[in-house]
Parts: structure tokens; sequence; C-alpha cells
């Protein structure tokens, strides 16, 4: 990518808001001028949210920070000078040549930081180190001169002023004036860059360096020009300036509730944990000390992050559960049983590596549901800290103030922190009151990022026609609930703050409202290819076609799609899903919306691939026919639609 | 021993992973790359699955395209399933991680 599709992501939100009338247009086109005052209005109550997630966030600074230090090596070589290639003097890391951002950690920058010193000689390296000292020691004091400090340096003669002073206190003094720290650290560099030269001149050794330094004239070029990279690569950080203060706001949130939240679950723990652990925990509770200075092996048993599950929490109820099914793959219960061996020796139980000799011993085990108490709590205390840190980031706190001034009525908590985390790019479904009438409103989320570029139009219009079709049926002051095309939503203004499990029914058209969304919105995006309109992506037809998830079930909906178009695109707005079950009938669209489930029970995921190279092969396999059954089933249900349809209009 | 461990990640249209992981021959395909992949990884990703329950469901809420993701992993004559959409176990972006980390190696 090049630097302005880098800032592009970078100000995605930005841009995004600048560029969505774009997107909109094509959708009046597609939908017809008629519609525009509709959409127009409508459209006034989605808030798009262009976002990119942190670590998105911090390997575009990075790859910008590496295109920039290219340049600024390559000014610098472009003398023809240098024999010597970028990737020797300046070390290489995930974006090619290692930036300048990590100066100190170039190779050629070992030599640099020996040189410096050795070109001082051994007198000019002691009187440097002596002058460090005393400035240091003269923030404490300043009854000290210099010739006195340099005296007790050299001889070990404490100052007049302190000539009676404690034993204590002159021990901190020859502390100050000790600078054999600092001999020994230049004959580390010293080592270091000998290290270093060694592999470009084989005759340097530890004991000719020094003498051999000032003659290595293509190195002491390079680096006599640090200073000037330095500026020039700070100046370049500077145009990012305000980004790199998110990144370091974002950075200081998350660190700060993750420790929090983290000390928070260990307050919790106390009541779970073997007794000989309790003492060091209160007492590390008590004195506030950082997290990773927590007994070893405490951590072992409950974990380093909230984010994973520790081997304390393998005696829950539900991995017995699975431990006693016979239903249960060995290598599930062997990875369980391997967590509660490291449990018993963490707590310094060690019986050897065979579960058996622990199972024996059951009064050791934990109590499971005490377990399982500490799990659910555990859970909450992780949604606080995802909720924390996410509603309070800088794309976050912006957001939800803007929904809050948009009047959105749901505030949920959960919300940006699921999608944030995932990366998601989805409509977040709202309700808004205008002039004493419930609207349906929305966040409508697109995710940027440097992956697939090509197809970020076609996911925006996707999006987009999504929001067009939202309709809302009920508000109550519980909540609200609406038609996304034909597919159900609901939503609640409970403002969830804990986490709670709801059992929830699968919504019946949710794969076959999405396919045929996608083939709409390709035929939206198709209306902006070819009028070669492309905002973030190239306007080709790969950057529309087969892209998606959805792909594979096209074909059970193809035909109706193309048959019942008209009816199809009038149904999915403001609700009227009755407009396409009264043109095909309420039983036929059913019956067609179940042979999705049957496709997903056999071709879901990845399995859809050895069908299809089945299919190019022309095996006869159980999938080549289980194929042919369904798309025999569609034909069936195909014809019944239009038997329907054909009789609704003799009868009009 | 485990054979075959299939993973795959939608978020609406968007396809976030797809994964057929060999653990016989440290081999994994995803996202139309070939990759190898270590042992270690593919204990994490299997000490990982362990902890979970083998179905989330599907929380029918207010997101439209919201994430959802089908696993199976095939051992011996067995075939482990894990589905969920809207709800998500609590170490889920862990899986995540490992499995972009074997994209960027």
């Amino acid at each position: 990518m090049s630097d302005s599709e880098l800032e592009t992501l970078l100000n995605c939100n930005e841009v995004l808001r600048s560029k969505i009338n774009v997107f909109i247009e094509a959708l009046i086109e597609y939908y017809g001028e008629s519609e525009r005052q509709y959409i127009t209005e409508k459209f006034s109550n989605a808030l798009f949210c262009g976002y990119i997630q942190d670590i998105e966030f911090n390997a575009v600074l990075s790859k910008l920070e590496a295109i920039e230090s290219e340049r600024i090596y390559d000014e610098l070589l472009s003398n023809g000078r240098s024999t010597f290639t970028k990737s020797q003097l300046f070390g290489k890391d995930l974006y090619g040549t290692q930036s300048l951002e990590n100066y100190r950690s170039h190779p050629v920058y070992k030599y640099k930081t020996f040189y410096d010193e050795c070109i001082l000689g051994a007198e000019g390296r002691k009187e440097k180190y002596i002058r460090e000292s005393y400035e240091k020691l003269c923030q404490k004091t300043s009854k000290v001169t210099y010739e006195e400090f340099k005296e007790m340096s050299e001889a070990g003669k404490i100052p007049k002023a302190f000539e009676n002073s404690s034993d204590q206190v002159k021990e901190v003094l020859l502390d100050y004036a000790d600078i054999s720290w600092d001999i020994r650290k230049y004959e580390n560099e010293k080592r270091l860059a000998v290290e270093y030269l060694k592999k470009f001149y084989p005759e340097i050794t530890i004991d000719n360096v020094e003498e051999k330094a000032s003659g290595l004239t293509e190195l002491n070029y390079i680096i006599s020009h640090y200073p000037e990279m330095i500026e020039k690569f700070e100046r370049f950080k500077s145009k990012y300036q305000s980004f790199y203060n998110m990144k370091k706001y974002n950075e200081d949130l998350s660190e700060k509730t993750d420790e929090s939240c983290y000390r928070e679950y260990l307050t919790v723990l106390i009541d779970y944990i073997p007794e000989k652990f309790k003492g060091s925990l209160q007492e590390f509770l008590t004195q506030n000390i950082k997290p990773y200075k927590l007994d070893g092996d405490l951590r072992g048993i409950i974990g380093y992050t909230l984010n994973g599950t520790s081997p304390l929490e393998s005696f829950g109820s539900d991995m017995e559960e699975k431990l006693n099914s016979k239903d249960t793959a060995e290598w599930e219960k062997d990875s369980i049983k391997r967590k509660r061996i490291e449990y018993f020796k963490a707590i310094g139980i060690d019986l050897g590596d065979e579960y058996e000799k622990y199972a024996e011993k059951q009064d050791m085990f934990p109590d499971s549901s005490k377990i399982d108490e500490l799990i659910q709590k555990k859970k909450i205390i992780v949604s606080k800290r995802d909720q924390e840190y996410h509603n309070n980031s800088f794309q976050g706190k912006d957001f939800i103030s803007e929904a809050l001034s948009m009047g959105f009525l749901d505030n949920d908590k959960t919300e940006l922190p699921g999608i944030f985390m995932k990366g998601s790019t989805c409509v977040s479904t709202n309700v808004v009151s205008r002039n004493g009438k419930y609207l349906p409103a929305a966040k409508v989320l697109i995710e940027f990022s440097q992956n697939n570029p090509e197809v970020r139009d076609h996911f925006i219009i996707h999006e987009l026609n999504h929001f067009y079709e939202l309709s809302l049926s009920s508000v109550t002051e519980k909540g609200y609930a609406g038609l996304c095309g034909w597919d159900q939503y609901y939503g609640s203004f409970n403002n969830q703050e804990s986490v709670i499990e709801l059992e929830r029914p699968k919504r019946p058209y949710e794969l076959f409202n999405e396919i045929i969304n996608e083939k709409i919105a390709q035929e939206i995006s198709e209306l902006m290819v070819k009028k070669g309109i492309g905002v973030f992506s190239k306007p080709t037809d790969e950057s529309y076609k087969n892209k998606t998830a959805y792909d594979s079930t096209s074909y059970l909906v193809d035909d109706f799609f193309e048959m019942y178009k008209s009816e199809i695109i009038a149904s999915r707005k403001d609700g009227n899903i009755q407009v396409i079950y009264d043109a095909v009938g309420k039983e036929n669209f059913d019956e067609l919306n179940s042979l999705f489930a049957l496709h997903n029970e056999r071709f879901g995921g990845m399995r859809y691939y050895s069908l299809l190279s089945d299919l190019r092969d022309k095996k006869e396999t159980e999938n080549v026919r289980f194929f042919r059954e369904l798309l025999s089933k569609r034909d069936m249900v195909l014809e019944k639609m239009k038997e329907h349809y054909e009789s609704r209009s003799v009868s009009k | 021993m485990v054979n075959e461990i299939y993973i795959v990640i939608n978020q609406g249209i968007k396809r976030v992973f797809e994964c057929m992981i060999f653990p016989l021959k440290n081999e994994c395909f995803i996202n139309d790359k070939k990759r190898s992949i270590s042992n270690e990884k593919i204990d994490e990703i299997l000490t990982i699955l362990s902890t979970w329950k083998y179905e989330y469901g599907f929380s029918s809420e207010n997101i439209i395209d919201s994430e959802e993701f089908n696993i199976e992993v095939y051992s011996e004559n067995k075939k482990t399933n894990y589905h969920g959409k809207g709800e998500y176990p609590i170490n889920y972006e862990e899986l995540k991680g490992i499995l972009r980390g074997v994209i960027n190696e």
C-alpha cells in the first residue's frame, strides 16, 4: 500500500463519511430516483462508523515509519559511497529494513555506540564518566566541588564537607564516584562492535579495533549521519502526531483497565484458591504490587491474563462432564487431564504424568460448583474490562457520544466491544424517536485494514443495503424489534452491564436473507463498476463477484431472484414480507428457506470445496448425489412458486 | 490422535478464516495459502478448543452480519463440533490470534 492509502486507513472514519454519498447515490440509482427522498431521510438516522482495530492501527503507523525510513536510508546511500546493504547496516523486521523508530537496534548502531566513546581516548572517556557522575551527584548535593569529586574518583578521598559523615553516607558518595561500571560498559560495547565489524573486516580484533576504527571511513560516514536521519524521522513523525497521541491514549487506557480488572479478579479469586496461596495473595493485594510480581506457582494455576482458561478452571462442571462422557473425543479428555495435572504440580502435588494417580485422590480436587461460580464471576469481570476499554477508546467514545447526540435509544454497553474485538463489518440496529414517532436507526460499522481493500466498496454497499431494508415493527419499554429485509432482529433497552446467557432461537430466514441482500448488493456494485466508480476499491468485476461467504448457496436462489425480483425488492422494504408470501406462497417460501439448512449441514464451510472438486472431476459421490437432490428439491419448489404466482395472476 | 481440524469463521459476507489443518503432516491451508504449522501451535489450538462448550447458540440480537464460527475436529472415528454466532468463548480471540500468527509466518 502507498503512503496515501495507509493514511486513509488512519483517517478511515473521516474518509468514509466524506465519501458515503457516493455509495448512497448508487443505491438511489438502483432503486430509482423516486426513492431518493425515502433513502435520504432514512439514512439521516444512520451513524457511519469507519474504524480500525488497534493492532492494525499500530501496524499502519509502523508501515509508514518503515516507508519513510527507507526513503531516508536511500537518500543517505544514494551517493554510491557505501558498499554495505541496508540490511547489513540497519537490520530487518516484519516490514523490511528496520525503521528509525528502533535505531538503537540497528546492527551498525552497535558500532556507533562504541565509536562515539572510542574517539575520546582513554583519558577523554574517564573525564566524561567522572563528569557525568558528578552531574548526577549535584542533583542531590551542592557541597562537593568537581575537583574534590575527581579526587574521590581517582584516589578515594572523601570531600571535606563529608569528612565527619557516617560510613553509610561516605559509601554512597564513593558509589557515585566509582566509574568502573562505565568502563565495563565500554568494554562490552567494544566487544559487540567487534562482533559486528568482523563480518566485514575479519582482521579486526578486540586488541586492534580502537586503532583501526578511525580508518573505517565508510561506516564512519554512515554513523555520522545518525543525528540528521533521526531528526528527519522525527519531523516525519510530527506530521502524524495526532495518531501517535491516539495510540498512546489507547495503550495507557488498555494498561490501566487490564491491571485494574486483573486486580479485581485476584480479589474475587482469593475465596477459590488453595489455602497455601491465600496469605501471599492477600499481601500482594494490600501492597498494590504489580501483577507480574505475583507468585509464579499461583500464576501457574490462575493464569497470567484474564483471557485464557486457567488450570484451576479445568475443574469446572463442564470439564467434568466432558471427562465423564463416552462421547467426548480422547484428545479433549487428554487436554483437560493435562491442565489438571498442571494444577496439581503447581500446588506442590507431583504424582507424575498419569492422571489416574491424581483421580484416586478426590479430596484434593477443587469443588466443581465453586469453580463454576468463579468462572461466572470471571466472565463478568472480562466483560467489564472489554467495555471499559472499548467504550472509552479514542474511536469508541466518539461513536458512543455521536449516537447519543443523534438520539439513539439503545445504549448497549456490550455492543462496541463485541464489534471492535472481532473487527466486524456490520449493521448494529437501533431506534430513534422523531416527532413522536419511532424510526429504525443503526450504526453502520465498516472495519478498515490493509487486508482485502479490493472488496471494501462492495462490503460497504452490502451493509448500506441492509440499512435500506431495515424496518421497525414494535417498540416497548423493554426493547424493540423489526425486520431487516426478511430477517428478524431484536434489541433491548436494559443497558446490559453484566454477562447474561440467554437461550435464543435461530433467526429463521437469516441465511436466505443474507444471500438475497448479497445478490442485490452485487447488482448495486455492478452499477458502480460499470460507471468506473471506485472509492476504496478499484472498479473491477473481481471487486464484487464470488468474494463472499454466501456465494456457495447462490445456486439455491439465482432463478428465484431473477423470476421474482420486483416482488422480492418490494417485500424487503418497510417489513413488507407479505408481498413475497403472497407472490410465491408462504409454504413454498419456507420450503426454499429450508434448503439452506440442508445445504449447510452437508456442504457448510470447507466441505463445499469437496463438492466443487467432485463436480469438476465429474465424480459420482454421495456429495454429488445429495447436491442433485437439493437441485431437484429447489426446482420442485420453484415450480410450485410459479403455479402459485400464475394462479394469483389469473384470479386477479 | 487428531487427523484433521476445519475452522470456518465468517462475518456476514466476509470470510475471516477458512482453515484446514492436517496435524499429522504439520500442514495447513489457511485462507487459500498453504503453510506449515508446528505441533506447539496445534496443541495450543486443541487446548483452547477443549475448554469450549460445543454450542454457543445463535444470539439473535440486533447485529446484522455478526461473526459465526464452525469448527470440526476429526480424531480416530469421532467428530467434535464447535459452533457459535453472537456468543463466543472467553478465549475465542486467542484462537484467532494463533491463526493470524500462522498466516503471518
